[in-house]
Parts: C-alpha cells; structure tokens; sequence
C-alpha cells in the first residue's frame, strides 16, 4: 500500500460487494479529501459530484435547475430569498436532509476559521437562518437578481461536524456524507475508491458501482481502455487522440475544461519581485520544445484559452530570445561569469516544483531545467505528492516557480488567481489596476466592457509575467462503448451520470 | 494535400489492376468502392488543371474548389459553400436574437444604442417580420444618426434605404450583393462591424447580422447558373455524401437545395440507417451515436475486403485519401444538419462530436470540413453550450474571418448568460 498523502491509505479497507459489472474510471491522481469545502483539484470536484448535492445544478442544456431546492421565492427588493427544500431527501447514513444543513454549510464555509478557498461562494449571502425544518430565508449584501445561479455549492451535513469550524484533517474527509447518487464505499487496497449506488437517493440510478482508479501513467491508462480494464478516462492525452478514436469499442468525448499550464514565480521572494527578471526567464523559455512531447495544444499569450471571450489576440506570447534575457538580467543588475548568472556574488538558481501528477509534467520540467541551465542557471526540480504541494504551494507558499494547470468552468473567472485578495493567488500578484479591472469585471451588465477589462487583464499579466503562460491541450475524454446514455458536464463531468449505464 | 499528391503519382503508374471482386454489399459500387477498385479512373479525374479543386473539395477547403473546378463541379463547391454559410446564418440568427434578449433582460439595453436596429435587422433578414417590428418599437433614439434613418426605413419595410454611408449604406451593398450574385458590392460594409458605437468603456461593436445570408444566397445563385451537366458520373458524387449516383438521384429529386443531401437514398436504406428521430428524451443522445456505430461497422465490414482485393495503388487511395472517413464525415454531417432543421439539438450534438476528428480537431480537413464546425457550434449553442460553441468556431477564424464577427457576439452571450454566477476553477 503506498504512503501517499491521499485518500486510499488513511482508510481501512473492507471488502467490495458490487452488484453488477462495475464502472471504471481513471484519474491521474486519486482525490485528497471528499469534502467540498476544501476541494482544490478536478479529480476532487469529479468525485465530489457523485457524493453531494446542491441547492441548484445544471440541466443537460446548462440551465440553474433546482435538485435540493423545491422553489424559492425573491423578495420585491431582490435581497431576500426563501427557499424551500425537498422534504424526500436522505443523506447517505439514512438522516433526513433539513434546511439545517443547508444553514450550516453556509456558516461554516463563512466562518473565519474554516481555511477554504471555497469561502467566496457565499461571500455575498450575508445570513442564512432556518424558518422551519424544510424552508430557510437567505439575507444578501446586495440585490441578486438571479441567486440561484449561485447556489450551485454542495451541501455536507451539519451532524457530520462538531462545529462550523470545518478543518481539512476532520475525520470527513474519508467517511463523506452527502446526498449524491452515490456513497463512497470502500477505499481499496490497490488505490481505488469504490462508489456504490446510493440507496436512499431518490431517483434512478442505472451504474450500481463506479471505481475510481489512481492511474498515474497517461500511457498505461490508454492501454487499460484498450483492453477493458477501464470504462473511462476523464483526460486523454492529445498524443493518444488518434489511437482511442480509431479503436471501435472507445468514443472520444470532448471535455473541454479551459484549462492552462503555466510557470508562476513566487513574487514574495526578492529574485521574482523584480519583473525584468520574470520576463528574462519567460524569454528563456522555448515553450514549443516544452510541449512537444506533451502533444498538440495552442500556445498561450495570457491567463485564457484562445476560444475565450477574453483572450486577447493582440497580446504576443513571450518568444524564445536568449540575447533579450540577457539584457534584462544585467538591467536587473546581474552579470554572467564562466555562462553562469549571478547578483551581488549570489548565483540565480531556481527551484521548480511540479505536481507528481500533473500529466507529462515530469518531462515538461526536466526539459525546461536543461533549458534554463544552458542559459547559465542553476536549476533544481522536485516533484510533490499531495500532501507536499498542498503545504509548499497553498499554505506555506516555500517555492520559487511552480508548474501547474488551471482548469475554470465556463465563467472563466480568474479573479482568484490575479487579484491581489485572490484565494488562489499563489504568486503573491499584486497591480492595483488588474484588481480594480477584476473588481469591475465582476459588476458590469455591459459584456463588452466585461470582455475588453478581462482583455486589458491578459495584456498586462502578460507583461507583468507573474506567470509563464505556457499552453491549452486539447481536451477529450474516452469512453468505453460499453457505457450507454453518456452526457457528460463540460466542467464537473459526473453531473448527469443517473443517466448512464452499462450495456 | 501532400498525401494527395503522392497518392495521384501513384494512381497514375499503370500497374495492371486485379479485376474486381463482386461483392454482394450495400457498399459495393460506389465513389470510394470505385476509387478503390479503378483508381485510374481517379487519376484521368482529377489529373489536369482543375486538380486544386479536387484536393479542395477533398480537404474541405472550399475557396479552392470554387476557384479550381469548373461547370457542375464548381456548383457542386458553390452549393457547399451556401450550405456552410446557411449553416453560419442560422447561428448568427439564434446567437443574435439569443444576445440582444439576454441583454436586454439581465440589465437594460444601453441608452442610445443600435441594438434594436441590428437585432431587427437580423429578425427581418430571417423572416420574422413580428419581431423585427418588435425590436423597432423598442429603440428610442439612436445616437448614430445613420442608425436613425436606417430605423426609419426600416420602419417602412426591410428594403433599399438609399443610404450613402453608415449602417443603412451597408444593408443596401447586402441586398445589391444578393440581386446580382456577386459579393462585390460588401465592399462597401465594414468588415469589422455593422455599428461602432460609445460603450459604457471605450467602443460598442454591433456585428453585422446579414452577411452570412448574402454569402449563401449568392453562392446559391453562383451555382444556379453553372452547367448541369457533370463531366463523368464519378465527378457527381465524388467526396460526398451520396455513396452512389441513385443515392444522388434519389435526394435530389426530394430537395435541389441539398440541405438533407446524405439523409437518405438507396444506400443508407440498405443499410437499414434511414430512421425516424426517437422520441425526446434521454434516450435520444445514445440513439444518436448507436446509428453512427452502425455507419461505422458498415464501413467497416466494406473497407477490409475492398482493401484485399485492391491493387497496390487502390489501397494507396484508399488511406491515403481516407475515403472511408470522408463519406463518413460527409453523412455525420448531413445527419447533424438534418437533426438542427428538426429541432433536434442533442441529436446533433451527438453526431457532431462523432463527426469531429479529434486527433486533428484545430484544423480544417477532409473530416473536419468548415460545415461540420458549424454545425458543432450550432448544436452547442442550442443545448446551452454556448462556450463550447466558441471552441468549434474557433478552427474556422483563419480560413474565414467573417467568422470572427459571430465569435464576438457568442462571446457576448457567453458573458451574458454567466452575469451573476460565481465561476470555478480547480488545479489540473
């Protein structure tokens, strides 16, 4: 059994008793926590939309549709909503489902002392109070003409806790709760999750098991596909493309999550403050030679994929220009002895951290550490279990450049990676214009003065270069055409998977 | 098209040709079933000087074909061509009207804004005539007087408003464009925008909203006037979605226009793939990939052995020109089309996602032609994928920039419709 910071080896394991061929899904890396106030990365959202529930969700055609809410009703002022919620809901351990706890998760992920990224989902309800065991009154700061469209967070159970204080080592995390279609069953012992149907749900749900599996290797998760082993993989690699789409017994599903990779500078270490320094590294890089061993995928300019609304095509992507990095390293006061750059007598030398599971990083990294190296910097890599990353990245911030990959539901909202008071903004970004455009960009009705803020933001990060934007992969999932009925959620995947079933 | 290129010298090497084997299939006898058993026949096809248009036609690259080919070949392109633009039209149609009501709805349109004037416009151009009137009653006065005057005449009727500059000036170039049959007269439209306008921060563009109708109408017309007459029965059907002349003969007796060309015919009959639409409901998406599986192991069940009786050049054209593939996107296509005219949109998106080569999906190719993007935005917008739309269009910006027009207003009701959400993002 591994000794990896992740779900599978905290728990005990018990034996599987699956009724029915079990559907088979591979993730690169196995989800850290099944509670959604600390969920940080897809595989976590993935999991947690079989497990919980919201409020509200979205309809296959992508409209706010009630699933624990029964009907709401806005006051005239629009600062006031009732909800009512179903009164045929159970949660997994048979407990009814009350507007207790719908009460509850919004206190706990406003309390202070609950250390979630989650927190500014309900940043804009001001109270939340119970009316009667199944009807709850929502108080808002400002009008909300539309508040459902924001009640889409998962409900945990308030008897799951101790307190409003949610911590992410509550015993939770690996014995969730919720209301989902299904309950997490066993974690196994070759570090597998297995989800069962859940019994209490009250609708139909057609695949009695699903098993997640941690499949580290892109390359042994398409061959697993190939010979049965799996149903699904959620991410294909795009130099697998041609080889599922071909196969007869797999069918590409496009999953395109908006997501992009980058390079981030810690900018609270005094190398990275300066930005002539960021822009040098940024023209030391050749980002074609990096991705090419990943697959095909567009080269970015900025913080959007090239289909967003926002990104800004007259926004160049810094170019591989060794003689311009130069120059601003000895702008920056550094001088090259003997090919190595060094200031004051210290040498520059950077540490990269990847995350162990973030697909081919392994060889994106080393690749760039022989690139920046030949430009006369000493470059150290290490790559980071969960456990690590969530401590030397999210908390503690102890990095110099990270690589890593955003993926962002259809909103695109990157506020919380740019804005100086971001959740995510793990370069410590600060440019008092970028927030008053976010700020902006978050109030407006006017979509073309939404674009062109968001437009003007992707010119300056670019210059600012916070980040290295490095590129967009085509995304696609596979699915074994044993699966039938399958719609999948362009950015939670599971959302519709009561639909699905095995042939 | 290197791969073409190759395939052409090596059709045309004059290695004896095994006589074909009969094979008792629905398949047997049609354009790829021929390519492969007489792939001479391909190269006194397309070996001259309307080659360009042949690899166009193949590759999707439909300027090249209508430029290359000639008399009921180039109509051939010219039809496809309008196809693809009446497919832009009718996104443009739904993404414009979807907008302007959005906008209007979540927070006011702008005060002195063109919007009711385009969005009429739009509703005018596509025949409805209720809300064109409707979307005039709603504009107050315009900031632009040339917005005024054309509001005025539009008031009137949608015709001619003798407008020299402005808005007005570029809807009488659509309707000069679509009475002669020539694109020319656009050129007096602002490629870039039907209306600048003051924004609440910095300038409002309204996109033009006829220009996908003139192209259609005119390539329409263009092909109207070309011969009828192919210059072999291979050149009919050659890179379509009829497999054989009856399947052309059948369909286009039913619908000249050739909008549910590859819909039907004696072909997909025998193939037992001509089918009602299911029911709607859950089911619908399943039943939709379900008939693609079974296109798919038809051809299949055709491809192996036409590949083992083939000579060396006949299985040359065979992968090289992916003949399978190409009908295959030809129908998937055709089906995608037929399922959107029948409100039927998650049945088309189905088709379309099957449709789309993913090994090669940024790019334009003998599968991912410009129709079958299109249609995958038009599928995605009608079932609420509104961004997703945004990823299909954007392999046709480079190819055909008037596109860049309707990627601009989507991404205006992108916006629109997540005003008030909290978006997501999660690590990889």
């Amino acid at each position: 059994m591994s000794t990896r910071s992740s779900l599978v080896p905290v728990l005990l394991l018990t034996s599987l008793s699956a009724s029915g061929a079990p559907f088979r899904y591979a993730e690169d890396q196995a989800p850290a926590i099944a509670n959604p106030v600390f969920a940080t990365t897809m595989s976590e959202a993935r999991i947690n939309e079989l497990l919980f529930s919201g409020l509200y969700t979205d309809n296959k055609d992508l409209a706010t549709s009630p699933l624990l809410a029964e009907g709401a009703e806005l006051s005239e002022d629009f600062t006031e909503l009732t909800v009512s919620v179903r009164q045929d809901v159970r949660w997994h351990d048979g407990s009814p489902f009350t507007a207790e706890d719908v009460v509850f998760t919004i206190e706990a992920m406003k309390d202070r002392g609950t250390l979630s990224t989650e927190a500014g989902r309900v940043a804009w309800i001001d109270k939340a109070e119970v009316i009667d065991a199944y009807t709850l009154k929502l108080t808002f700061a400002h009008p909300e003409a539309r508040p459902e469209d924001k009640l889409f967070f998962k409900i945990l159970p308030k008897h799951g806790f101790d307190s409003t204080t949610l911590k992410r080592s509550d015993p939770f995390r690996a014995n969730p709760i919720g209301t989902g279609a299904y309950t997490l069953a066993n974690f196994n012992d070759d570090n597998s999750i297995s989800l069962m149907a859940n019994d209490n749900y009250n609708g139909t749900v057609r695949l009695d098991e699903i098993v997640m599996r941690e499949v580290s290797d892109k390359n042994y998760q398409a061959k697993l596909l190939l010979y049965e082993s799996l149903e699904a993989l959620v991410r294909v690699l795009p130099r697998d493309l041609a080889v599922l789409q071909n196969d007869r017994k797999v069918e590409l599903y496009p999953y395109q999550t908006n997501s992009w990779w980058y390079l981030g500078f810690n900018m609270d270490r005094s190398t990275y403050q300066d930005p002539k320094v960021r822009q040098a590294l940024a023209q030391l890089v050749d980002v074609e030679a990096l991705l090419a061993p990943v697959g095909t995928g567009d080269i970015l300019s900025g913080p959007f994929v090239k289909s967003s609304p926002f990104y800004n095509h007259d926004v160049r992507s810094w170019t591989h220009a060794p003689m311009d990095a130069s120059a601003l390293l000895e702008e920056a006061g550094y001088i090259q002895e003997s090919g190595n750059w060094s200031k004051d007598g210290t040498p520059l030398e950077i540490k990269i951290y990847a995350h162990k599971s973030l697909e081919s990083s392994q060889e994106v990294v080393i690749n760039l550490q022989s690139q920046w190296q030949a430009a006369g910097i000493g470059v150290d890599v290490d790559f980071l279990d969960e456990a690590r990353w969530k401590a030397m990245v999210w908390k503690d911030r102890e990095f110099d450049v990270i690589l890593s990959q955003w993926s962002f539901d259809r909103n695109e909202d990157v506020r919380e990676q740019f804005h100086s008071n971001g959740s995510r903004n793990f370069t410590g970004y600060v440019n008092h214009e970028v927030d008053e455009l976010l700020d902006m960009a978050r109030t407006t009705t006017d979509p073309q003065e939404k674009k062109a803020a968001m437009r003007k933001i992707h010119s300056i990060v670019r210059d600012d270069s916070p980040m290295i934007f490095l590129w967009t992969l085509d995304s696609y999932s596979a699915m074994s055409t044993s699966v039938r009925n399958v719609v999948i959620h362009p950015f939670y995947f599971f959302t519709w998977a009561t639909d699905w079933q095995m042939r | 098209m290197r791969l073409l290129g190759l395939v052409l010298l090596g059709a045309c090497t004059g290695e004896p040709e095994p006589e074909p084997e009969v094979r008792a299939s629905p398949l047997a006898g049609g354009w790829p079933d021929e390519l492969v058993t007489q792939p001479a026949s391909f190269a006194s096809l397309v070996d001259g000087p309307t080659r360009d248009g042949w690899i166009g036609l193949h590759g999707g690259d439909l300027a090249a074909a209508t430029e290359h080919l000639e008399g009921a070949e180039r109509a051939r392109a010219l039809t496809r061509q309008a196809l693809f633009y009446e497919d832009l039209d009718r996104l443009s149609d739904l993404t414009v009207s979807r907008t302007f009501t959005l906008w209007e709805s979540r927070s006011g349109l702008p005060e002195g804004s063109a919007i009711p004037v385009v969005a009429a416009l739009q509703a005018f151009d596509s025949g409805d005539t209720d809300a064109g009137s409707a979307w005039l009653a709603k504009g107050g006065a315009y900031s632009d007087p040339n917005v005024t005057a054309l509001a005025d005449s539009l008031a009137n009727g949608f015709g001619p408003n003798g407008q020299e500059t402005g808005a007005g000036a570029c809807v009488d170039a659509h309707l000069a464009a679509r009475a002669a049959g020539d694109l020319a007269t656009l050129e007096r439209c602002d490629s870039t925008g039907l209306v600048r306008e003051a924004g609440a921060s910095g300038e409002r563009i309204l996109r033009d909203p006829l220009v996908f109708q003139t192209y259609a109408l005119v390539y329409r017309s263009q092909a109207e006037e070309m011969s009828a007459q192919p210059s072999s029965p291979l050149a009919r059907i050659i890179f379509s979605s009829s497999w054989s002349a009856a399947d052309a003969d059948a369909q286009s007796s039913g619908d000249p226009s050739g909008r549910t060309l590859g819909t039907g015919g004696p072909t997909l009959e025998a193939l037992d793939l001509v089918r009602p639409l299911p029911p709607e409901d859950d089911g619908e998406v399943e039943w939709a990939r379900q008939r693609v599986r079974d296109l798919d192991e038809a051809l299949d069940n055709w491809q192996k052995p036409a590949a083992d009786a083939a000579s060396p050049d006949g299985v040359a054209l065979l992968d090289e020109l992916d003949l399978s593939g190409v009908y295959r996107g030809r129908v998937l296509v055709a089906w995608t089309r037929e399922a959107i005219l029948a409100d039927r949109p998650h049945v088309a998106l189905a088709t379309a996602q099957l449709a789309l080569d993913a090994s090669n999906a940024r790019t334009l190719g003998p599968r991912n032609t410009p129709a079958m993007f299109a249609l995958l935005a038009e599928a995605n917008l009608r079932t609420g994928r509104s961004r997703e739309a945004l990823d299909a269009l954007q392999p046709l910006q480079s190819a055909y920039p008037l596109v860049h027009g309707l990627d601009e207003t989507i991404g205006d009701l992108v916006i629109l419709e997540g005003l008030g959400r909290l978006g997501d993002s999660k690590e990889n």
